[in-house]
């Protein structure tokens, strides 16, 4: 709280414009507020959808000074029961950069700076230099690179999802509490035919379907579209005749069971959106503080899992795995090597060799670009600018022994601007 | 000749350590129930319209795939809706309950499977 007489007054702060203390007036007035720690805040916000858009949406008009927007989806119609920021938008646009735009009208006095890509290919440099991340990400790899990189940068990452009536928040404090592969999660199984079933008897009934969806992709070499009527019935007359043949004690399929099933779409409503992107949002704000040494409450370490049927909070706490590969001391170490970008790989692995790294003199050790969605092969006798190696990159390396041990290593790579 | 034998090694040896890594980082040392042993369990649901409680008696060598699916028919939860969560730990279909160390007189938690968010 605002206990300490000398802390400056957001009211009269030079750091705002009068029309920005207008704006903020009546947050100004929050006890314990630092508006100041807002305004110099970074964040990433990872995923800019249905969770994404209400969270930048949030922390635009509470006045966070850089928010970065991450995402590679464009704009569908289906979109809008829930995402605001797309309102105006014409379908197909890059979602992160219609974000940008919108938060802009919203409030002016911040910066927002789209990345219309996958996460892995955003400049490291911005991993590295923000405060925290803020996921509203629908799978589980995603969420698997992001937490790599709140841990190995040791930034906060505050995760949120979403499914039908339910949700959860939870936000990783690095050393406090678990990261996400100390539990690690797997990806949702979508039901899919192996190849194998393909000629056989479908031994469930579900595979009667996933036949009628490749019947009607082998006659038309793409897969049907769920908005067009006739097509649904090919799908769904070929699937139903199996069924008949095959589980006459069972219900034939109905249109609206065919239709979420072949799309695999989940269903999702603005309210539990928005419910859980405003509690990533409050603990990102609360977080802004702390970082910058203001105290203002607590951010919950715990799982909270919010069933909006019965309109119930649920909390689990989460310890660390002292046997996490991510985040224990099981963890492949970390090596920060300061290197003029003209240097080439060979000239990096003298480095490493000098910090008391060795190798098979036969067997070169390997070089692996992990900060990169399709990594390209290292070459040796290549300069990093000429791979494109960035400043802030990580480089997996394999082949070191260290003490006579087989160890794999993370470089990463602090480039001398010249 | 030779070159080839020892690639083919090195990309074995390589493929052990990352299986011998994921038993680890999810089996934490624990001490463990004797397998096969019977154990009364609370299992609490916090999602469906009317989050409860059942008391079950289980084997604590039975498969979580297993479980799952008794407790999706008493809860009437399709069990794809759900994880099973101890302890802060959620349990995976091809482990076993005493891989996750829960004992007598323990709480399971049926928890939503939320990844969704775009």
């Amino acid at each position: 709280m605002n206990v300490k007489g000398t802390k400056k007054s957001n009211f009269f702060d030079e750091a705002f414009s009068k029309d920005e203390r207008q704006r903020f007036d009546r947050q100004l007035r929050l006890p314990g507020w630092n508006q100041k720690a807002l305004k110099d805040s970074i964040v990433l916000i990872v995923g800019v959808g249905g969770l994404g858009t209400e969270i930048a949406k949030n922390l635009a008009m509470a006045g966070v000074g850089t928010i970065h927007l991450i995402d590679l989806d464009i704009i569908e119609y289906s979109n809008l029961n829930r995402q605001i920021l797309f309102s105006d938008a014409d379908e197909g646009e890059p979602k992160a950069k219609v974000a940008a735009r919108a938060l802009k009208k919203i409030n002016p006095y911040s910066e927002y700076i789209w990345h219309h890509s996958n996460l892995e290919d955003v400049d490291p440099g911005i991993y590295a230099t923000a405060d925290m991340y803020i996921s509203g990400l629908d799978s589980v790899t995603a969420r698997n690179e992001l937490i790599r990189r709140a841990v190995q940068y040791r930034k906060p990452m505050i995760d949120g999802g979403t499914a039908t009536y339910y949700g959860h928040v939870y936000t990783y404090l690095p050393g406090k509490n678990a990261c996400l592969q100390c539990d690690p999660q797997r990806e949702r199984e979508r039901e899919t035919l192996a190849a194998c079933t393909l000629v056989g008897i479908p031994r469930k009934k579900s595979h009667c379907l996933l036949k009628g969806q490749l019947y009607f992709e082998s006659k038309n070499n793409r897969p049907p579209d769920t908005t067009i009527l006739e097509e649904m019935n090919l799908v769904i007359n070929y699937a139903n005749n199996l069924v008949k043949e095959h589980f006459p004690s069972e219900t034939i399929f109905s249109l609206d069971e065919v239709v979420k099933m072949v799309d695999q779409h989940d269903p999702t409503i603005i309210s539990i959106n928005a419910v859980i992107a405003s509690l990533q949002s409050q603990e990102a704000l609360k977080l802004m503080h702390h970082l910058k040494g203001i105290e203002l409450g607590t951010v919950n370490p715990e799982y909270v899992i919010y069933n909006g049927l019965v309109g119930k909070f649920f909390y689990i706490e989460k310890p660390r795995n002292k046997n996490c590969m991510l985040c224990s001391k099981n963890a492949t170490i970390i090596e920060e090597i300061q290197i003029p970008a003209t240097a080439t790989i060979d000239v990096l692995l003298s480095i490493i060799k000098s910090r008391g790294y060795n190798y098979d003199p036969e067997f070169l050790p390997s070089f692996w670009l992990i900060d990169k969605k399709d990594p390209v092969d290292v070459e040796m006798d290549l300069t990093l600018k000429e791979q494109g190696i960035r400043n802030h990159e990580t480089l997996y390396v394999t082949g070191l022994t260290n003490k006579g041990k087989e160890i794999d290593l993370n470089v990463r790579l602090i480039l001398n601007q010249s | 000749m030779s070159e080839e034998f020892e690639e083919i090694s090195f990309d074995e040896e390589e493929k052990e350590e990352v299986i011998e890594t994921e038993i680890k980082s999810k089996t934490p040392d624990k001490t463990k129930t004797p397998a096969g042993k019977k154990i009364s369990v609370y299992f609490q649901s916090t999602i469906g319209p009317s989050p409860k409680q059942e008391k079950l008696v289980v084997a604590t060598d039975a498969p979580i795939s297993d479980i799952k699916y008794t407790v999706s028919q008493i809860f009437g939860l399709p069990p794809e809706e759900f994880h099973l969560s101890h302890a802060g730990r959620t349990c995976d279909n091809d482990d076993v309950l005493e891989d996750y160390g829960v004992e007598d007189g323990d709480t399971v938690l049926l928890i939503p499977v939320s990844t969704a968010g775009i």
